[in-house]
């Protein structure tokens, strides 16, 4: 009887210890450093990668490079650039945003299994670029850096250094119905309380607005943009979550009172149940995205014409000319990466060239690379959609006001669950504001 | 006498070697990661910097965690409602299709019409069935409330986003998905129940919903014991149903212990944390599962 | 007469209550065909169930522009491959705990038992770290082999083997069978119930598997998987080609279900062992 315990026991200690042995990971000498060419001695590769050793920087990019992103646009945009740069092979895998960030964090995790690029969703990428898994890409981008607009930038930025490059920007527009604006002979709103006097010429069935409640994680975002609007921010600069906040506050309550008030229309956002509601007419305007339309054009091309776009209403009288982003997206270079110098290659080129960007552009998407915004006609042209409106001048009507996303997933899903928290009616928004800043300090163990 | 010894010895050896890949597979895929990750819930460890062990901090911080209790309450109350409802159902309807079957030709086919649409449910992607129910339960377009209102009682709940009837949602998702699965289980031990029982209880004068309560379900008693003892751990293990269809809930509201777990791990980077919120759930799982086993299962194992 | 009518009104609601019920379960169902018919815009504008126009759009997307029969090509080798070599070494092993007595039987059941009661997602990290220092990401091995040691597997086969009359054994080994030679010709015809119920277990289970594939595997897609990826960013979250893709897969998905889920019921029904 004891022989046979102490043989399961060993069999358990040899397997426990095959894992513990390699279970976590040790201060790894893996990560390799944006500045000197890997001579790759393919050995204990995952990926496929056949790079030809190269020794000096003169010498072009080669080889392949493995790409994980969400949008189809991607692969018709890495055909373009293995026309401009035969040397390198490029093969683009779709996966999911979410699923982006859970493969990358067990690849980390584990050392092995990350792509040579990847696509990010920028506002959640603080985790990453704030640990030792991405490439630190400053001295590469260079001079280069200034001239991409300031605040995407930042979002990518830990510690003074780059780790992924901002290749779409999009920021929170005013989308509203032509159509319905002359019906009811209504006006572009200029500050937020112009909502309410759009309010007052609508029949009792409409809306003049969606707004994202329940919330939860992602709608939490747009409660966000308020609050930057109203001036204010979670995080101060040293990312310690400032306390009292009056702008968190004041947006909450205004929050309720556009509900109470059912100046807005609840409900979740990008559902059937909400695009029917906007498709159908129940609200005149949307203060959403900027590169919406392409949705809309997909979904209601029957509606061309009837849409018009305009800047972000101001939060009050006199309040600076701002609106906050909604939307970026990057291109990162995991540090695990066998073929950095291609990967960078391609990273910059999409977010910087003419080529790439030009394809974004027809789809709405804006470039962050200022010299592109500067000359790119397609979003120039008055678009036929939105009834003429030229959608680069709503773009640079208002200066993108930079946020410091450190955490913001963790960050994002306590806000959402406190705002919902008051939207159910469970607390009074300043309550729901107050637990939030407690919960911050109390539930970031680790920051 | 060599060669007795020598059968004596082959006999002994036989069913190592029939059980053996089994656990060599069990103990490296199964066995050993749980131990490591056991190791884990001891460390301070967000997969990218490195670890800190910092002893039974994740579980003391998990004993007064508000977030866990909530996700242990909210598990609880839907494993327990989905059990009261689901055995019963499936009992119920398994004994009407067996009895439908019994009758006459059509009759089995529309038995087998009902018993194969019940199993359909569990054969759609989990994604897909959310985008439906999100169809179907939306608050102005959803075709309930459309209904509702066309039989006149004014209906704009929004179902699935309300916290006091996400949780039901769930529930009645998890219903519609699994009775079709438990069905089988259970028609097929009705077929197989020996009839001549029957004819002795009617020529004794009983009827049926009498013989269905002294006859049938005793003898029914290991397959619907093997059922609840599977569907309770499953149902335990609930994921993809609140997470697809609510995230955890408005404010928490449908937050189940896996959605917990799978949330510290993968997006707030609190490995762990996680692993420590794992080994409690386990901890409850088969304190459960032990107290099923010596319930029911008295006479077959030991 | 009384008598009759009263079976004949009870008969008529409970035909009912099983209409109602069908027609309630099937819904989704065929809210997802229909779907799968209508484009985008209609989705989004017309209000009736039925599309005014059916539309092939959809499927011709799916089949040209995605990677769909790939997707289908890698869940049926995983999901066949799980299957097969389950069920062999499932019933191997429920014949051993069923049929022969070693030491530390008892135990070992109980831990498989128990193993049940684990979440994966607790093994996933630990699995991910040791599946890539073997280069296994990435491949059909790290899909099939981790699920083949399956405690339901083993508990079904142990349970149904239990039943078998030692009889039969003991006569095949006076004829002089090797103990496998038992496992193979004699056991493993009996417990065809188990195995049926076993292969629509695990198939289904590898066919609808997400949270594994998605981490362990990244160009290697699986059904689930691919699917997802239709609905990723709300800018290409395009319903109507998930419904086809879902469309596409449910009904001979079903189909093979439905006959295996005869075969196990009629195995059962027939076979010399009582349930």
């Amino acid at each position: 009887m004891r022989k046979y315990y102490i043989s399961l026991l060993i069999l358990i200690l040899i397997a426990t210890t095959l894992f513990l042995g390699i279970g976590c990971k040790k201060e790894t000498t893996e990560t390799t450093n944006a500045e000197t060419t890997v001579a790759s001695t393919a050995s204990e590769t995952t990926e496929t990668v056949t790079t030809v050793a190269e020794t000096t920087a003169e010498k072009k990019p080669s080889g392949k490079i493995t790409v994980w992103s969400w949008h189809d646009l991607d692969k018709e945009v890495a055909e373009l650039f293995m026309k401009e740069n035969p040397n390198i092979e490029v093969e683009v895998v779709k996966i999911g945003p979410w699923d982006i960030e859970t493969k990358l964090l067990t690849a980390i995790a584990s050392g092995r299994g990350a792509p040579d690029v990847a696509a990010v969703v920028s506002r959640r990428f603080q985790r990453f670029a704030s640990g030792t898994g991405m490439t630190d890409l400053t001295e590469y981008v260079g001079d280069d850096a200034s001239n991409y607009l300031e605040a995407p930038l930042k979002e990518h930025m830990y510690d003074g250094k780059i780790f992924a490059l901002p290749v779409t920007v999009a920021v929170m527009a005013c989308l509203y119905r032509r159509d319905l604006f002359e019906k009811y002979g209504l006006e572009i709103p200029e500050t937020m309380a112009d909502l309410y006097k759009i309010k007052e010429k609508l029949p009792k069935d409409m809306y003049v607005m969606p707004l994202f409640v329940p919330s939860g994680q992602w709608g939490s975002d747009a409660f966000r943009v308020y609050m930057q609007l109203a001036g204010g921010t979670i995080f101060d600069e040293n990312g310690k979550v400032i306390q009292n906040n009056a702008a968190g506050k004041q947006t909450m309550n205004y929050y309720k009172q556009l509900i109470d008030d059912k100046v807005v229309m609840t409900g979740a956002w990008f559902t059937p149940e909400s695009y029917a509601a906007i498709g159908e007419g129940k609200v005149v305007l949307w203060l959403t995205n900027i590169s919406e339309p392409s949705n809309l054009m997909a979904k209601f091309p029957e509606l061309s014409g009837k849409w018009g776009m305009a800047p972000l209403p101001l939060w009050e009288e006199g309040s600076p000319a701002i609106t906050a982003e909604y939307g970026v997206k990057g291109f990162c270079v995991p540090a695990q990466s066998k073929n950095i110098p291609a990967a960078e290659e391609f990273v910059k080129w999409i977010c910087s060239s003419k080529t790439a960007q030009d394809k974004f552009a027809q789809n709405f998407w804006f470039s962050a690379y200022k010299p592109y915004l500067d000359s790119s006609e397609i979003l120039k042209q008055p678009n036929e959609y939105l009834g003429g409106t030229i959608p680069l001048d709503v773009f640079n009507a208002r200066e993108i006001k930079y946020y410091n996303f450190i955490d913001w997933v963790q960050t994002s899903d306590i806000l959402g669950q406190e705002i919902d928290a008051m939207f159910g009616g469970e607390k009074t928004p300043d309550q729901a504001w107050n637990d939030f800043e407690s919960r911050l300090i109390g539930e970031k163990l680790g920051l | 006498m060599i060669k007795k010894y020598k059968n004596y010895y082959f006999k002994n050896w036989y069913p190592y070697f029939f059980i053996s890949p089994f656990f060599i597979l069990f103990t490296i895929f199964w066995i050993g990661p749980i131990i490591v990750s056991f190791y884990y819930s001891f460390l301070q460890w967000d997969g990218i910097s490195k670890a800190v062990f910092i002893g039974f901090d994740n579980y003391k911080g998990l004993f007064s965690d508000p977030l866990f209790y909530k996700a242990i309450k909210n598990t609880f109350i839907l494993t327990f409602s989905y059990e009261i409802i689901l055995i019963p159902t499936v009992i119920i309807l398994s004994v009407l299709l067996a009895n439908i079957a019994e009758r006459n030709l059509a009759g089995k086919f529309i038995s087998n019409f009902i018993r194969s649409s019940f199993f359909v449910p569990i054969t759609m992607a989990m994604v897909i069935v959310a985008i439906i129910f999100d169809l179907v339960l939306g608050q102005r377009y959803g075709t309930l409330n459309i209904l509702l209102n066309s039989l006149g009682i004014t209906s704009n709940i929004d179902w699935i986003h309300n916290p006091n009837t996400a949780m039901w949602v769930i529930l009645l998702l998890r219903l519609w998905r699994n009775t079709g699965y438990y069905m089988i289980f259970v028609y097929a031990g009705l077929k197989s129940l020996p009839k001549d029982v029957y004819e002795a209880a009617k020529v004794d004068g009983a009827n049926s919903l009498g013989a269905f309560f002294k006859i049938t379900l005793p003898l029914l008693k290991n397959i619907i014991m093997f059922i609840i003892f599977m569907s309770l751990i499953w149902q335990f293990q609930l994921f993809d149903e609140p997470w697809v269809l609510t995230g955890g809930g408005p404010n928490n509201a449908t937050l189940v212990i896996l959605i917990y777990l799978y949330k510290n791990i993968i997006e707030y980077s609190r490995i762990g944390y996680g692993s420590a919120i794992s080994y409690v759930f386990t901890l409850i799982l088969i304190l459960i599962a032990i107290l099923q086993l010596r319930v029911f299962f008295r006479e077959k194992v030991k | 007469m009384r008598e009759l009518i009263k079976n004949i009104i009870i008969k008529f609601f409970v035909y009912l209550f099983l209409l109602v019920l069908v027609i309630v379960i099937l819904t989704p169902f065929l809210t997802m065909i229909v779907t799968s018919f209508k484009t985008e815009n209609v989705l989004y504008t017309e209000k009736s169930f039925f599309p005014k126009s059916f539309t092939l759009d959809n499927y011709i997307k799916l089949i040209k522009n995605t990677d769909f029969l790939k997707w289908i090509k890698n869940s049926l080798i995983v999901a066949s491959g799980r299957t097969i070599l389950s069920i062999f070494i499932c019933t191997l092993a429920g014949f051993g705990f069923a049929k022969y007595s070693f030491r530390g039987k008892n135990t070992l059941f109980l831990i498989v038992l128990l193993s049940v009661t684990i979440p994966s997602a607790v093994t996933i990290i630990p699995m991910f770290i040791w599946m890539s220092k073997i280069n296994w990401i990435d491949t059909y091995k790290v899909l099939i082999i981790p699920a083949v040691a399956n405690a339901f597997g083993i508990y079904l086969s142990r349970q149904y083997i239990l039943g078998i009359d030692d009889e039969i054994m003991d006569s095949a080994r006076i004829d002089g069978c090797s103990e496998f030679k038992i496992y193979y010709r004699i056991i493993l015809p009996l417990i065809k119930p188990v195995i049926g119920a076993l292969a629509i277990f695990i198939f289904l289970s590898a066919w609808t598997e997400y949270l594994w594939p998605l981490i362990m595997v990244s160009k290697l897609q699986t059904y689930p998987i691919g699917l997802s990826t239709l609905y990723g960013d709300i800018f290409e979250r395009q319903l109507t080609l998930l419904m086809a893709g879902a469309s596409l897969v449910v009904i001979p998905s079903a189909l093979i279900f439905l006959s295996m889920q005869k075969q196990f019921v009629a195995g059962l029904t027939s076979g010399s062992v009582k349930g």
